[in-house]
């Protein structure tokens, strides 16, 4: 079977034995590929291996593998580490950020589609995870994921009239709806989460950012009281969307926005 | 469908649950213990059955015992203010088989893995913080595997320990395995090597 060479990072790892890992790599040219290492864990005496002693999760690395996409489980028969994150692991929210980052992409990509573009914002933030920048990047990332994968929510007009929205102190968000709604619709919608207009204006700023070049040098500063309830708006929306829970959310975002009550 | 008496059948069935094994594997041994004498292959029922009603989890560290606290939190000459905290009993063997750590230990039984499922509450962190307020202990030394969710797990842990500043956390060195060549090591682990280098 022809073999296929791609840069890859780790979004899942399972530990199959002593030795063997089945993984979800994403490819950047393949997408999301699975694939079985035998013996990734095996060294000889010398601390040979080829796979360099086992892969983890969101290392980065140069991947050879068989690729036949009949088959759901392709085998990993090379895999160069190029970048392992030593400093990302230093800090919980980066460790608990960046697995929330692989927990979306398995979520949101399907199988063998490659979104290079995306390959790439993803290799951008998780060294930025380490910085004090942590938070803007990864909003930005999950903004990106949500454009590129089909899934981004209407922030502009209101997802159910149409009509653009007016400024006031207080927005709306409906995942069942997916998006920001009107003053005048939100009465109706019994998903209605409550959240402060500024931050969702933040995200459509965030969202009209040029897309080349560096991304962290363009993004505004942004501390967890601004980024908390935007994670938890699109978590929501996420999980409702996918129909699933979202097992990181709670280690991301501590407090989720509440809904509220619709007047009877 | 299989021709096998179906008492084979449901000890191959049996054996083939087991992990690494396969329905080929397992009929082997099947065969294996079929030929044997009565005496001998009842030993592994035997020795099945004794583990599973013998074996519990130390009340102290949740190590693996017979007799609860295991031998290592019952041992006087232990020193009880030094606990290495590791994820499964296998590793605290491993550390055991060095001969060279005299304190005790803490099992937590995993790691948290939130893309797995594993939560905080599915791991004994409660009686180590329980542990940690009877004030005896002086420094807990992190013993979990190096990668993203063990050193996860540390930092919770970390966290977690920052209410009783009396408490020392360290963790076990990272770097170059003895007996390994330079050329070998991938970019992490010279990383920890160079970042942990020590005076000589």
């Amino acid at each position: 079977m022809a073999l296929s060479r791609d840069t890859c990072i780790c979004l899942r790892k399972f530990e199959y034995s002593e030795t063997s890992q089945i993984l979800t790599l994403l490819g950047r040219e393949h997408g999301i590929v699975r694939v079985m290492a035998k013996g990734a864990h095996r060294r000889t005496k010398a601390g040979a291996s080829k796979f360099d002693g086992g892969i983890d999760l969101l290392d980065r690395g140069q991947a050879v593998f068989t690729f036949d996409p009949a088959r759901d489980l392709q085998t990993l028969t090379e895999w160069h580490l190029d970048e392992g994150h030593l400093e990302l692991r230093r800090n919980l929210r980066a460790v608990y950020l960046g697995q929330y980052a692989a927990e979306l992409l398995s979520l949101l990509l399907e199988n063998f589609d490659p979104h290079p573009a995306l390959f790439d914002r993803l290799e951008q933030m998780l060294p930025a995870l380490a910085t004090s920048q942590r938070e803007e990047v990864f909003l930005a990332f999950e903004l990106e994921l949500l454009r590129q994968t089909g899934h981004l929510p209407q922030l502009g007009d209101c997802a159910n009239c149409a009509r653009p929205i007016n400024s006031s102190a207080t927005a709306y968000f409906s995942p069942s709806t997916g998006g920001a709604i009107c003053r005048d619709c939100e009465m109706i919608i019994h998903d209605r989460l409550a959240i402060d207009a500024r931050l969702l204006r933040l995200l459509i700023t965030l969202l009209r950012l040029p897309h080349h070049g560096s991304m962290t040098q363009r993004l505004p500063r942004l501390t967890r009281h601004q980024t908390d309830p935007l994670n938890g708006l699109l978590a929501q929306y996420l999980q409702f969307t996918l129909g699933r829970g979202l097992r990181l959310m709670r280690y991301v975002i501590p407090s989720p926005i509440r809904r509220v009550p619709v007047a009877t | 469908m299989s021709n096998y008496a179906q008492s084979i059948q449901d000890l191959m069935n049996e054996l083939a649950r087991l992990p690494g094994i396969g329905m080929r594997s397992a009929e082997r041994i099947a065969f294996h213990l079929l030929k044997q004498k009565p005496e001998e292959a009842m030993k592994l029922a035997t020795a099945i059955r004794d583990v599973k009603t013998r074996i519990r989890h130390c009340s102290i560290c949740y190590n693996l015992t017979e007799q609860d606290p295991c031998a290592i939190c019952a041992d006087a000459g232990r020193d009880q203010g030094l606990v290495c905290v590791v994820e499964q009993p296998k590793d605290l063997l491993a550390l055991e088989a060095t001969g060279l750590y005299r304190g005790v230990y803490h099992v937590l039984l995993g790691r948290i893995s939130p893309l797995e499922g594993v939560e905080e509450g599915d791991l004994t962190i409660e009686p180590l913080m329980q542990r940690l307020a009877s004030g005896q202990v002086r420094e807990v030394i992190m013993g979990l595997n190096p990668n993203l969710e063990g050193d996860g797990t540390a930092l919770h842990l970390q966290n977690l320990m920052s209410q009783y500043p009396q408490v020392a956390v360290t963790r076990l060195a990272r770097g170059l395995p003895a007996g390994s060549n330079i050329e070998y090591a991938n970019r992490n682990i010279l990383a920890d090597a160079i970042s942990g280098r020590q005076k000589m």
